[in-house]
């Protein structure tokens, strides 16, 4: 049980650092088309470790069907606005930026 | 397990707030809305974590409410309040 | 219209189309609301009602899942996931920043549908790429670096997603 109990307080660790590179990403990166990539990808991989984590210390299987339907919301719901607003920004004639 | 949660909640508060500068800086409202979009992953996870840290089930529900939205809020602000300028 | 010929038709009808949405809205219900009684009671009309609407809206599945492919794709799906993260976080902490961006465009034969709206998402998740438009088969790809081989990685992914709903990505008919 303790390998077990580790490896989700190890899993919730893990997934912090890419929250924090999703927010830098967002901050540092030049324009939408790049800033949607860190938002995208970081933070859905955050939050699926932090969702693994938790599922592992869940007692039932009502949570860990809940933790893993909110996981499957997230992640589609997050692929397709992604591609929604990049999609939106192209036909709105914004440039993608190119390194001069 | 407690301090953990509670502590990962905690950062990942902080990460949200430092994402309000992107809403500040802008330019296009498209950015707002992805810093939008950042709370509400962050938010997600945050409301397991405390739900887990402070062992409170019901903030698992507040959890699934913010992912259900996460999609609306997006295709009605791409499809209504982003136009063509 | 002979009621002897008619009845085999209607019990493949709620076999095949009715019966499995119900399950599912049911399933979909327990997973929301708990298991509690009083819960169940509620769900039965609602569920009811659920699937009403879905015969209504989506009357066939044009592309039937196969589950072994899915199961299957599933790691690969999950390892492209941890690749793309670990990749935004190593330009994203970079001091200079390595990014080289731009756009390029893909060929696909997958038809429209689901196939294609699994590919268009997919893409969003894989290292270093995401989906900007679609037009006459060909969808316009941005990547975060130019340099980085994205072709290859989708056209893995289209082969699966090929095989999950059982058309050839090839020929851009069913199997």
């Amino acid at each position: 049980m303790a390998i077990v109990h580790g490896f989700a307080l190890f899993m919730i660790l893990l997934g912090i650092p890419f929250f924090i590179s999703g927010t830098i990403g967002l901050l540092r990166l030049p324009d939408i088309y790049t800033r949607l990539h860190a938002l995208t990808k970081a933070d859905n991989l955050g939050l699926g470790l932090i969702i693994l984590g938790l599922i592992l210390e869940a007692k039932d299987l009502a949570t860990i069907a809940r933790l893993l339907f909110i996981w499957f919301l997230v992640l589609t719901a997050s692929s397709a606005s992604c591609h929604l607003i990049a999609n939106t920004a192209l036909k709105n004639k914004i440039t993608p930026w190119k390194r001069p | 397990m407690t301090i953990v949660s509670l502590g990962g909640s905690f950062i990942l508060l902080l990460t949200v707030i430092i994402g309000l500068i992107r809403i500040h800086r802008g330019p296009t409202p498209a950015d707002r809305m992805m810093a939008a979009q950042l709370f509400g992953t962050c938010g997600v996870a945050i409301l397991l974590l405390l739900a887990e840290g402070l062992a409170m089930p019901v903030l698992r529900d507040c959890a699934l409410v913010f992912a259900l939205l996460a999609a609306m809020t997006v295709v009605a602000f791409v499809k209504r309040a982003w136009r063509n300028k | 219209m002979d009621g002897s010929m008619a009845r085999p038709a209607l019990h493949k009808y709620f076999g095949q189309r009715v019966l499995p949405r119900l399950i599912l809205f049911e399933l979909l219900w327990l997973v929301l609301a708990g298991t509690s009684p009083q819960s169940i009671m509620i769900s039965l009309p609602v569920v009811i009602v659920a699937t009403i609407a879905s015969l209504i809206l989506a009357p066939t599945l044009r592309y039937p899942i196969s589950p072994l492919p899915l199961i299957r794709s599933l790691p690969l799906f999950l390892f492209l996931s941890l690749v793309s993260g670990f990749d935004v976080m190593k330009r994203v902490f970079h001091p200079d920043l390595p990014i080289r961006p731009g756009l390029i465009s893909y060929h696909t034969r997958l038809p429209h549908g689901p196939p294609l709206a699994l590919l268009l998402n997919c893409i969003s998740l894989l290292p270093g790429t995401i989906s900007a438009d679609y037009r006459d088969s060909c969808i316009l790809v941005h990547t975060i670096d130019t340099e980085q081989p994205a072709e290859k990685v989708i056209k893995k992914l289209e082969d699966r997603i090929g095989e999950i709903f059982r058309v050839d990505p090839a020929s851009g008919g069913a199997l």
